[in-house]
């Protein structure tokens, strides 16, 4: 008995250790959480974009309320600009956010939401921005991001290269820096598939502060469109609510001059 | 009267002649654009119930057409008109329909400024619900401050152009319409009553209340101010100055013997002021701090006091709003305000103190998708010790309907701005379609 057993611990320690061996090897060889990181923010996005993006919101009932918006974005430097316009329905008709993101991280962004029934535009903190933007399942922090990525919030690791849906990945673990960011953020992980050849995430799965799965967010429809390649549909699944969120993005266009001046106060209250 | 009725009809008139003026031709440039696609409509239908514990206080149906018209050249005309019709008597007898143009004005862009011409809403000032700055527009206080603030503020002609210089917008206003604040008339459950906003006299005076006396130069009397406003190292900065008709009229008193007894004759009389403030804002982490300041000048109190020549004593008026929102809360809101008037003289019997300080919170959450909202709403005058209640639910049932329950608690003595409608107290109840 004690022969025939010997030789099978011997080859499944042998294996074991093979095996972790290779997952070091290959692990080594595969880009840090980092560098991902690093391609994915250095992704063409072109200095300004105008677009229409459609949101449909689905309660777990499958009642669906569907928002048209109009956003434009433009990089001033490294500062970028963006601001969203609600087209319609009418009980939202009017509503608009501005933001300014700057690229020191111990700077706060700027904020502003324009509120039709008050006819004033609203300073808003943006340290909120774990907060569901607007009725959706999109953090103020995910539509400010624009599937890219905050390099300083998180801690990267990428745990392997896999197919999806037919596209060579890399999964990236990011976990928060610290206890206020994962707070703030609303996470306590983010599980990422970034598309190896093009730097845009394709999936993504996010753990809320206790730990539980809260949402996934498929990324679909990629294409390029005046040579920068564009998403054009998000679908987000809330675990927790069963609320769903779809973003349908049209009408991209990055050659299209931006006026500077679409991101300002007055440009919120003026509307569309 | 009738002859200021008529100049301001002709006014009007060729106000709206001018509107319009200006935009036909651009409708007529549209050759890309059909008319069907460049014009956009919408309706809004709504109802509310408000019951206390003895009536029905009102029973109303609004109902807003609004359309928009896209026109060349970045030009836009809005129009909106309201038909607003209450089944019941309480809230103001004299007033229970009407119908009327809110709002018709053309916008559109000449270079990088902006111009909004028409009849419109104008709101300054960071405050919510407090009235510094705000002040462009008249209100409607048929129903005190319980009207949502869009449908309360009486919209006015002018020219309002924003123009940017650097980094400094400069927004000019020109207001040559003569239109003021709407009180309840004295049958009407929210007409004021309270002795430190209507002047009293001994019982045995007989009072003769004259017919307001209002300005009738159309293009003298007109009102005119500018905003500087400018995003300064995180700051939103703005200064403001506004030459106005104060919209709440003087009641000078003059006081004669007659074969009867004392009468005192009251005219009211619209009176000019000088407006020049400032406001702020920021944020600080989870933290939003804003703020407003107003000095203004003839600011005309009443006085009781028999041996005054006109019973009214003139003052400077300084008003201060300082206000902090925290968001550390996810989906929710705390806002908290502290809002005061200091007037320049205090004398005896003024029929108010020089000094008025309130305090306003504000708790707000969202549920279920900003489906489901709740908030409370509370305003106390520390002075007077009375104040005012407002927790209320609303829920869009889809994009369409929107369905809301309130109840509006008055408490305080009876003197208060608040306390004076302590018998008001109701339940609200209401549904808005939206098409």
């Amino acid at each position: 008995m004690n022969h025939s057993i010997k030789p099978i611990i011997f080859q499944t320690i042998l294996f074991t250790v093979m095996s972790s061996s290779l997952s070091v090897v290959m692990a080594s060889s595969l880009p840090s959480g980092d560098e991902i990181s690093q391609h994915i923010n250095a992704r063409n996005d072109g200095v300004q974009v105008s677009r229409t993006l459609t949101m449909e919101l689905i309660d777990r009932r499958g009642k669906t309320r569907v928002r048209e918006t109009q956003g434009f974005r433009k990089y001033f430097g490294n500062e970028k600009r963006t601001v969203i316009h609600y087209l319609k329905p009418r009980n939202v008709k009017g509503t608009a956010f501005l933001t300014y993101d700057y690229p020191e991280a111990n700077r706060d962004d700027d904020q502003w939401l324009y509120l039709p029934a008050l006819r004033k535009v609203r300073r808003i903190s943006a340290s909120d921005r774990g907060d569901y933007f607007l009725g959706t399942d999109f953090t103020y922090e995910d539509i400010k991001k624009e599937n890219k990525v905050s390099i300083d919030d998180y801690r990267r690791e990428t745990l392997r290269e896999e197919m999806l849906d037919g596209f060579r990945s890399y999964v990236v673990e990011s976990i928060p820096v610290n206890d206020k960011t994962a707070k703030e953020l609303g996470y306590s992980k983010v599980l990422q598939w970034v598309d190896a050849d093009i730097w845009i995430v394709r999936k993504s799965k996010f753990w809320d502060i206790q730990g539980n799965l809260l949402k996934t967010t498929n990324i679909k429809d990629i294409r390029q469109i005046q040579g920068i390649w564009t998403v054009h549909r998000m679908e987000v699944v809330n675990h927790k609510t069963s609320h769903k969120t779809n973003f349908t993005f049209s009408n991209v266009n990055y050659e299209t001059e931006v006026s500077d001046d679409s991101f300002t106060e007055r440009s919120l209250r003026r509307g569309l | 009267m009738i002859r200021l009725q008529n100049v301001r009809c002709v006014v009007v008139c060729s106000y709206l002649l001018l509107v319009l003026g200006l935009s036909l031709p651009m409708l007529t440039l549209a050759k890309e654009q059909s008319f069907t696609d460049a014009m956009e409509t919408s309706l809004v239908v709504s109802s509310e119930v408000a019951v206390d514990k003895d009536e029905v206080q009102k029973s109303e149906i609004l109902v807003i057409p609004e359309i928009e018209i896209d026109l060349p050249m970045q030009s836009k005309l809005t129009g909106i008109a309201r038909i607003r019709a209450d089944a019941d008597k309480s809230i103001d007898p004299d007033d229970q329909t009407d119908v009327e143009l809110r709002e018709l004005y053309l916008q559109t862009d000449i270079g990088r400024s902006l111009w909004t011409l028409g009849k419109q809403q104008v709101v300054w000032g960071k405050a919510d619900g407090l009235k510094v700055l705000d002040v462009v527009n008249p209100r409607d206080f048929r129903e005190f401050i319980l009207d949502d603030f869009d449908n309360a503020r009486i919209p006015l002609w002018m020219v309002n152009a924003e123009i940017p210089i650097e980094d400094v917008t400069l927004q000019l206003l020109w207001i040559p319409d003569q239109t003021y604040h709407k009180f309840a008339s004295t049958k009407g459950l929210y007409a004021f009553r309270s002795s430190t906003l209507v002047p009293t006299v001994p019982a045995d005076v007989v009072v003769d209340l004259q017919n307001p006396t209002e300005p009738d130069h159309r293009f003298g009397d007109a009102d005119w101010g500018f905003r500087l406003s400018s995003f300064w190292k995180g700051w939103d900065l703005s200064a403001n100055y506004l030459y106005h008709y104060s919209d709440t009229p003087v009641l000078f008193r003059e006081l004669s013997t007659t074969p009867t007894g004392v009468k005192a004759t009251m005219t009211p009389r619209y009176e000019r002021s000088h407006l020049i403030g400032g406001t702020f804002s920021n944020a600080f982490g989870d933290l939003t701090l804003r703020g407003e300041l107003g000095y203004s000048t003839d600011r005309y109190i009443s006085t009781n006091d028999a041996t005054d020549s006109d019973g009214i004593v003139k003052n400077n008026e300084l008003a201060y709003v300082m206000g902090l929102d925290w968001y550390g809360f996810s989906d929710s809101l705390v806002s908290l305000q502290f809002f005061q008037t200091r007037l320049s003289q205090n004398k005896k019997q003024m029929i108010r103190d020089g000094l008025d300080s309130t305090l306003t919170l504000l708790l707000k959450r969202v549920f279920l998708n900003d489906t489901l909202s709740s908030e409370i709403l509370w305003l106390h005058n520390i002075d007077m010790g009375d104040g005012l209640l407002r927790p209320k639910v609303s829920y869009d049932l889809n994009d369409e309907i929107q369905l809301w329950l309130g109840v509006d608690v008055f408490y305080g003595d009876d003197d208060g701005l608040f306390g004076q409608f302590t018998e008001r107290d109701r339940f609200v109840s209401g549904i808005e379609i939206s098409l």
